[in-house]
């Protein structure tokens, strides 16, 4: 488990975050299916690298 | 030639001897019955359609709280002179709890059976009949029980539970995360999703 990239899955969830947040709000405003469902996913995954991160650090 | 002596002798409901065995797990498997029936008496169906009471006597194991609970079989503690106990349902075994007499706890012992066929039967016992006679005994109470169950993880999901969230978030990583591991943070997130979900839902919209 040492040579899990940690920066990578970071960025990974920042990333995934940004781009949730931003679907989110478009959500928000407009209530479009898409822009829904984007940020479902892109939370999802952000979920995961989290967790992800979580459990190597316990490691 | 077998050596074992024969302990265990069923007679049927005149009082005549039917037959010897060394074991109760003997007379189940002649007789086709569980253990538990040989051992509390069972009724059994002739060739001729007429039933038969047929009660066995042998040699009583070392066996649950109810018959001999006088002391736990674990760490030797007296559990109760009344001899009156209720079993729990769900909890594996005949653990008793609660006194009905006298309303003292028993600290959780668990009285093991000696042999391994007991062993298993009451632990089946324990999940499913105990459970369920414990249900047809209080009907009324079981399904206040299960109703007020059923409304509070409602309750949970409406209004969007720390704990439920989290344990949402360790069921769907399915990297064995420990509820405690997960931050505040994460759960937002998570909120935000099933505001999402729920919002497209009332739309119509089914997203998984």
């Amino acid at each position: 488990m040492g040579k899990v990239n940690t920066k990578q899955i970071k960025d990974v969830a920042d990333k995934s975050e940004d781009i949730g947040n931003k679907a989110h709000e478009q959500f928000n405003k407009s209530g479009k299916m898409e822009a829904g469902k984007l940020a479902i996913s892109a939370f999802k995954n952000t979920l995961y690298a989290n967790a992800l991160l979580i459990k190597v650090e316990k490691i | 030639m077998n050596d074992k002596p024969k302990h265990v002798k069923v007679y049927d409901l005149q009082n005549t001897l039917i037959g010897e065995f060394s074991m109760y797990k003997e007379a189940a498997d002649y007789y086709g019955v569980t253990l538990s029936a040989v051992m509390n008496g069972f009724t059994r169906n002739s060739c001729v359609d007429k039933k038969y009471y047929i009660r066995s006597e042998g040699p009583k194991f070392i066996t649950n709280a109810q018959r001999e609970s006088l002391n736990c079989k674990c760490c030797g503690i007296k559990i109760c002179d009344k001899n009156k106990y209720v079993i729990d349902p769900g909890k594996g075994k005949y653990i008793s709890n609660n006194c009905r007499a006298c309303f003292t706890n028993a600290k959780f012992c668990v009285l093991h059976y000696e042999s391994k066929e007991l062993e298993l039967l009451s632990s089946r016992m324990s999940q499913n009949i105990s459970k369920r006679m414990w249900q047809l005994k209080n009907p009324k109470h079981y399904q206040k029980i299960r109703a007020q169950e059923k409304e509070n993880i409602k309750k949970k999901v409406k209004e969007f539970d720390e704990r439920y969230i989290k344990n949402l978030i360790c069921r769907e990583t399915k990297i064995n995360l420990k509820v405690d591991d997960i931050p505040h943070e994460l759960v937002e997130l998570k909120k935000k999703e099933l505001v999402i979900k729920r919002n497209l839902k009332n739309q119509g919209i089914w997203v998984r």
